[in-house]
């Protein structure tokens, strides 16, 4: 994970990218419980990136990346850049939180931008990881029901299996 | 509540700046048990895909 670190942090120092922030499974284990995977997910500002990503992974190539189908590989992580393609996920990446890794410094999605964008996402894994940041008390839950009213994102919390009851807005469902 | 509330928020914001600490010091040790998780896969992976050549070498005879 260093290697990739700091290979992600020379592209930031080269210019080549303005910043990143990690995101995905290994983003929410700085939150929650460890969960296998093999991805280290990358989410970059957008501009320039819709059309290639051919930049980034020449100049990750450079510092000893090697390119395997979508992702380049490097420290044995399969990193996947992910271009910031929707205002939630531009969000996401602007609110990030500076954090370190073992002394590198990076950058990683806040618990509720992580969650939101599970939601956004919807398939059977991001609901389940949903869950268990609220089972860990990891995530700001008023704030991240704001989020979901921005997004228009409030109808995927139904497959949440422990999302709190009550709406986006704290009210109590009452039976009648 | 409005001469404390400049406090409170301070205190706030020192919990929650201790919170990303602690957690930024959890970080590496989790991510190292990923690799651990990731790493056994693989090798889980390759062994299996050894199978399946030997078995495939062992039909064609």
């Amino acid at each position: 994970m260093r290697e990739a670190l700091v290979a992600l942090n020379r592209l930031v120092d080269d210019g080549v990218v303005p910043r990143y922030a990690i995101g995905g499974a290994i983003g929410a284990s700085f939150y929650i419980e460890a969960k296998a995977t093999e991805d280290l997910d990358v989410l970059a500002p957008s501009a320039g990136l819709l059309l290639s990503l051919t930049p980034i992974y020449d100049a990750l190539k450079v510092l000893g990346g090697v390119p395997e189908d979508e992702h380049i590989r490097i420290g044995g992580w399969k990193v996947q850049i992910l271009p910031a393609y929707k205002p939630l996920v531009e969000e996401a990446l602007a609110e990030s939180v500076e954090v370190l890794y073992d002394g590198i410094p990076t950058r990683v999605l806040t618990a509720e931008h992580l969650c939101a964008i599970n939601l956004d996402t919807g398939r059977p894994k991001d609901h389940y990881r949903v869950s268990l940041f609220i089972e860990a008390e990891a995530v700001d839950m008023p704030a991240l029901e704001a989020l979901l009213v921005r997004y228009q994102l409030q109808e995927r919390t139904a497959k949440v299996l422990n999302w709190p009851e009550g709406d986006a807005h704290g009210r109590q469902q009452t039976l009648d | 509540m409005g001469a404390s509330k400049p406090l409170i928020d301070q205190v706030l914001a020192d919990k929650a700046a201790g919170r990303l600490k602690a957690r930024a010091l959890a970080w590496p040790d989790k991510v190292k048990t990923i690799e651990r998780l990731r790493d056994a896969t693989e090798l889980a992976r390759q062994s299996m895909r050894a199978r399946q050549t030997t078995r495939k070498g062992d039909a064609g005879n």
